[in-house]
């Protein structure tokens, strides 16, 4: 089973400190590895999107004078052109999604982002959430 | 009964097929096509039904790296105007994106410093309001320059200015386009230069977005495409500049903009040979819905 949500910083540290307090207080020792064990994968996930904001911002550092956040809008923030976001954002993107299954999925695949799917992010985080999106789509 | 039809699209599926207001270049290729239709009804014989519809459909047949090659169908239809215009034009397109200046990026990627946009198609003619058949052409060409330059940025095309941290972008925003080129229309062996520039503007576009939580609400934005004779002139063409302004009120219930509402009031004042319009002046209001699924 798979769930999945979103959350920010400040709740992501709630949860993992809540599980770590559930795990630190159960008998079960069958239920403290498994508690254990999730708070590791949210752990890997908080530092998975950092690792894909660390390439997007790469990969738009050249575009814009602005100070690139995750909140920052393309278009209207970081005054990005919207020729390039249209037609060379996509290339960009999948560039880091092959770089990212090559790492850590070697013998996956997923398909490509396409340029509509690309030029419909408004914000850095878009883009990071579509990379996600893809990567975690790999089989 | 009057019944009237209107529909205002702009789309893109799956990057093969595309729609959208006329296929001359990257500026008309980018505005919404326009369908409507007003059928007075039996009980009103005196007034005729009567159409616009303002659109192309191209799909993508062959695409490599920066090359993409296009089938288009467009209709250029108006009976609702003074000097009525009806074209039909089937033909191919072609898109090529020169990197004329550039670096490497990161992780294999390309930095962009210069791109040269350039389309040609071409396409069969058949003009139903002037009986002529034939075949029309357009070369044209537009710049993109990605990367910020260190001064004088606001002649950056494609881009909103200022940045939306500057404290003047509550009030104003702006962007602008250009393309230039040929154009070609074999019915009064007639070529044409093309300069195309469009501007946009976009009041108070940083104190909305701190209301409705989304940027670039309110649009004014103006056009002006001249055409000059490079060969004689048919008396019977219009050529010279068209002229198209107007106000938008534009709103998208979601963040990516799959839903989006507008309100169009728009003028166009002018002629163009290659879409069979002649010269005149016409206003229009449209309400506008996009759906993307």
């Amino acid at each position: 089973m798979k769930i999945s949500f979103d959350i920010d910083q400040q709740e992501v540290d709630l949860l993992i400190n809540s599980l770590t307090l559930v795990a630190g207080q159960t008998n079960d020792q069958n239920s403290r590895d498994k508690l254990l064990l999730i708070i590791q994968e949210i752990k890997a996930d908080v530092g998975f999107e950092d690792v894909v904001f660390h390439y997007v911002y790469q990969l738009l550092d050249p575009y814009t004078k602005q100070d690139i956040l995750k909140s920052s809008n393309l278009r209207n923030g970081l005054v990005i052109s919207t020729q390039w976001i249209d037609n060379f954002l996509a290339q960009g993107c999948n560039n880091i999604l092959d770089y990212l299954l090559i790492l850590y999925k070697p013998k996956k695949t997923t398909s490509p982002i396409t340029n509509s799917e690309a030029s419909s992010c408004e914000t850095v985080q878009d883009i990071i959430d579509l990379i996600k999106t893809k990567y975690e789509g790999a089989l | 009964m009057t019944v009237l039809l209107c529909l205002d699209t702009q789309a893109q599926f799956l990057d093969v097929i595309q729609i959208g207001q006329g296929s001359d270049n990257s500026y008309t290729k980018g505005e919404p096509a326009q369908f409507v239709a007003t059928y007075p009804g039996e009980t009103n014989d005196s007034i005729k039904n009567s159409y616009q519809v303002n659109g192309f459909v191209s799909a993508t047949l062959f695409k490599k790296g920066n090359f993409s090659l296009s089938g288009v169908a467009e209709w250029q239809k108006n009976t609702l105007i003074e000097k009525e215009q009806e074209v039909r034009q089937f033909g191919v397109d072609i898109q090529q994106i020169f990197l004329l200046k550039s670096e490497p990026g990161s992780l294999g990627s390309t930095v962009h410093m210069w791109d040269l946009y350039s389309n040609f198609n071409f396409k069969s003619n058949n003009d139903l309001v002037r009986d002529e058949k034939g075949v029309v052409a357009s070369l044209s060409f537009s710049n993109d320059f990605p990367v910020p330059w260190e001064n004088f940025n606001i002649l950056q095309p494609n881009k909103y200015f200022p940045a939306s941290n500057i404290p003047t972008s509550k009030y104003l925003q702006i962007k602008h386009t250009h393309s230039l080129g040929f154009d070609f229309l074999s019915s009064s062996s007639l070529l044409m230069s093309n300069l195309t520039f469009g501007l946009e503007l976009y009041p108070f576009s940083g104190l909305l977005n701190d209301i409705f939580d989304r940027y670039n609400i309110l649009q004014l934005k103006g056009s002006v495409v001249y055409r000059g004779e490079l060969t004689e002139a048919d008396p019977q063409i219009d050529t010279g500049v068209l002229l198209n302004y107007g106000i938008a009120f534009n709103y998208k219930f979601d963040e990516d903009g799959k839903t989006a509402f507008a309100i169009a009031y728009e003028v166009t004042n002018g002629s163009n040979p290659m879409k069979g319009l002649e010269d005149q002046e016409f206003a229009q209001l449209s309400f506008k819905v996009k759906l993307k699924i």
